[in-house]
């Protein structure tokens, strides 16, 4: 035990000593954490297309056609998903910033617009997306008025259906007086709706919704909208303010510090190699076991101080308040783990320490921008989304992120931890078994 | 205290120890004397423990084997490379190695000071080893080898690179240890070095042992005549020959002789009889 704690003490100090280790352990981890945080947090950059889940209750033509038109459309990265629990569980877990639900009767709403009874659709957010939620309102008003435009795009079946529309409105009791009059004037100018329709209305639609501006389309829309979206966030309970910037950014940054550790202890590893510091730790009277456990610990807590060094960074001048703090915890201890198995994998794969670094850097990168660390999960590409479970930095951030603000159903927590906990048991025995059969030689 | 029977070691097709026997007495200085490349780290390397030989076997004391940690213990290595970390003391790395061997604080404070004091590096001690010069560097070296006060020391080209100042501390040092009763196995392709301080000479060429015996030994019986140089009006003559004195009696009758000199052999002499090539080549 004294022999490992010395290995470890000696490492610890080692790479307090190497500035290089150092800068890239501590202080890279708390500039990107900051810097994106600060970019992030002054709203300047919004995703430019939000992943959500859809669920199709209707299974109606009318149906189909509008989540194909808002599949088709690209504003938004639409998954189907046969039913809400599984809906529920990709918004919880991070991969869908909501999940939208087209409930029964959507079709035959669409397909009758001016009947009274609205397209409505069921919005449920994440509630640390929730300010993605106005914008996706805009979104679906916008495809909402689309659905208009493909009705009356057959000029003839328009007139028709306008008629009848009016017809059921006008015997509607108890309407609005005033919509009532709205509707009146709306179906006198539907010829010059027609007109301007094919285009401006749609989008202009949108724009209005988020900022309340063109006249031409508010008259209209101040008595008529086709669509009702009702939005929820998705869990009733809370009332958590949506995290800032920061709260994503520092979790991000602990996954680049633990990076930057594995790294360089990996690197120290292959350092003691070449420089033949190991042939000594070899033939001292040690188990091979006990010098990597030396490492494997050193390791372990550098990557434990790093990430309590970053989240008390992130809480006492960032606002960042941990919801889970022992949620938190075990989080840590588990990307640390797991990142002590990477360090002995590196280490063993790699024959120098300009391959560590190159192949270190190399895959941790990949790994870092799948799993979410650069750009969060839900930003990623379509075809990149799925690849992200590969990554463990995926994992790590997801049980990190349960701690800190998401809302991460137990069993998911319980998942990501374990995978961490299975990669770095993993990699350390690989590390141990390579020790072991490497003849080393003075 | 070290005893090797029928060591081989093959990489690849190199075989970098082939069918070597030998056995290195307690208390003394045992020379690997051999060219680069001749398979001694190889060789030092199977019988700490590092390399497991492709056949034969390594006995330490009597009767322990090198892969058996606890039979390490009596065992200190300088290797060829200088195994040190850069950005440690000089104080630092000693204590290190010390925890290693599970000694306690105390005793490794008080060890290292006289460690320190052996190869002439207290006033040095609490500088970063980065900083140190060749010979600093193979100096301690050679102190993280001894702060466990191992019984069987082995020092892989002790001297390498290093000044001649250094070089002359370092065989002290060698002495020193001797004195106090350690075994040493000393590796260098210097044979002035074997010279100076190995009781035995082992002469190894191509993994193979060549010859093993006290320097002494190894040139009567391998080191060919002396060359005795007479020089004249004419110019020099040289005189191969197993008896100096007899020819020096003999020529100096005559008056044209100046000057004389007498090479006795060396070991140089005796790789070169023993190999046919020299040992610097
Ligand atoms: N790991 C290795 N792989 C391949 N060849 C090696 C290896 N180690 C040593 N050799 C070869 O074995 C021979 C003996 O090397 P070595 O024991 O280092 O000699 P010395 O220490 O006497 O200079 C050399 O030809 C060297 O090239
Ligand atoms: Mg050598």
């Amino acid at each position: 035990m004294n022999v490992i704690l010395a290995i470890c003490m000696k490492d610890i100090r080692l790479l307090l000593r190497d500035r290089v280790g150092f800068f890239f352990t501590f202080v890279f981890p708390l500039l990107i954490a900051v810097f994106f945080g600060s970019i992030f947090a002054g709203g300047g950059g919004g995703p430019s297309s939000i992943a959500v889940a859809i669920i199709d209750q209707d299974q109606t033509a009318g149906s189909r056609a509008f989540i194909k038109d808002l599949t088709d459309g690209g504003d938004l990265r639409v998954t189907p998903m046969p039913d809400v629990l599984a809906a529920e569980r990709s918004v919880q877990g991070g991969e869908q910033a909501a999940y939208i639900v087209v409930p029964k009767g959507f079709g035959p709403a669409r397909d009758a617009p001016f009947s009274g009874t609205p397209m409505t659709l069921q919005v449920v957010v994440d509630p640390s997306r929730k300010a993605a939620a106005p914008m996706l309102e805009g979104i679906l008003t916008k495809y909402g008025f689309m659905q208009l435009q493909s009705a009356f795009s057959d000029p003839g079946k328009a007139r028709t259906m306008a008629k009848e529309s009016l017809e059921k409105i006008r015997n509607t009791p108890g309407m609005d007086p005033l919509r009532k009059m709205a509707f009146d004037r709306f179906f006198g100018n539907l010829d010059a709706m027609l007109a301007t329709i094919p285009d401006q209305a749609a989008g202009g639609a949108a724009e209005t919704d988020a900022s309340a501006g063109k006249p031409s389309a508010a008259a209209p829309r101040a008595a008529f909208t086709p669509i009702k979206i009702e939005s929820t966030t998705i869990v009733k309970k809370s009332r958590d303010m949506p995290p800032s910037a920061y709260a994503i950014t520092f979790p991000q940054g602990v996954i680049w510090g633990v990076m930057g550790c594995a790294l360089s202890f990996a690197i120290g590893l292959i350092i003691e190699r070449s420089r033949g510091t190991m042939t000594r730790l070899r033939i001292a009277p040690i188990p091979a076991w006990a010098l990597l456990a030396g490492k494997g610990l050193a390791c372990f807590i550098v990557t434990v101080g790093v990430a309590i060094v970053l989240i008390a960074i992130a809480m006492a001048f960032f606002g960042v308040r941990p919801s889970d703090p022992l949620r938190l915890a075990m989080a840590i201890i588990c990307t640390a783990l797991c990142f002590v198995g990477i360090m002995n994998l590196l280490a063993a794969l790699s024959p120098s320490e300009r391959a560590a670094s190159g192949l270190g850097w190399g895959v941790l990168l990949v790994l870092a921008m799948i799993g979410g660390a650069m750009v969060p999960v839900e930003f990623l590409p379509t075809w990149m989304a799925p690849l992200s479970s590969i990554s463990p930095i995926r994992w790590a951030l997801l049980a990190i992120e349960a701690g800190v603000w998401r809302e991460l159903p137990m069993p998911k927590y319980l998942l990501s931890c374990g995978i961490l906990l299975g990669v770095g048991a993993f990699g350390m025995l690989v590390g141990i078994r390579a020790f072991g059969m490497t003849e080393s030689r003075m | 205290m070290l005893k090797l029977i029928d060591l081989r070691k093959s990489f690849g097709a190199v075989k970098a120890v082939d069918g070597l026997s030998l056995e290195v007495p307690r208390g003394s200085v045992f020379g690997f004397l051999g060219p680069n490349g001749a398979g001694k780290t190889t060789t030092i390397s199977m019988a700490v423990g590092l390399l497991r030989p492709d056949s034969g076997s390594v006995v330490l004391d009597g009767s322990r084997n090198p892969l058996d940690p606890a039979a390490r213990s009596m065992i200190g290595v300088s290797p060829q490379a200088i195994a040190l970390y850069d950005e440690l003391t000089a104080d630092e790395n000693l204590r290190f190695f010390a925890q290693l061997y599970e000694m306690s604080r105390s005793e490794s404070l008080r060890r290292a000071d006289e460690v320190l004091g052996l190869v002439g590096l207290t006033d040095r001690r609490s500088e970063r080893v980065k900083g140190f010069s060749g010979g600093m560097k193979r100096r301690l070296n050679l102190a993280a080898a001894i702060m466990h006060g191992p019984r069987l020391l082995l020092l892989d080209e002790p001297t390498a690179g290093v000044d001649p100042q250094s070089r002359s501390a370092i065989l002290e040092i060698v002495k020193t240890l001797r004195e106090q009763g350690v075994t040493i196995v000393y590796t260098t392709h210097y044979m002035e070095e074997a010279e100076k301080i190995c009781d035995q000479v082992a002469v190894i060429d191509h993994g193979k042992l060549l010859a093993v015996d006290a320097v002494e030994g190894l040139i009567a019986k391998h080191g060919g005549g002396s060359v005795v140089t007479f020089s004249t009006e004419a110019g020099e003559q040289r005189v191969a020959t197993n008896d100096p004195v007899g020819e020096l009696s003999r020529r100096l009758t005559s008056p044209d002789v100046r000057n004389v000199r007498i090479d006795r052999p060396d070991l140089e002499a005796v790789f070169l009889n023993l190999t046919g090539r020299s040992l610097r080549d």
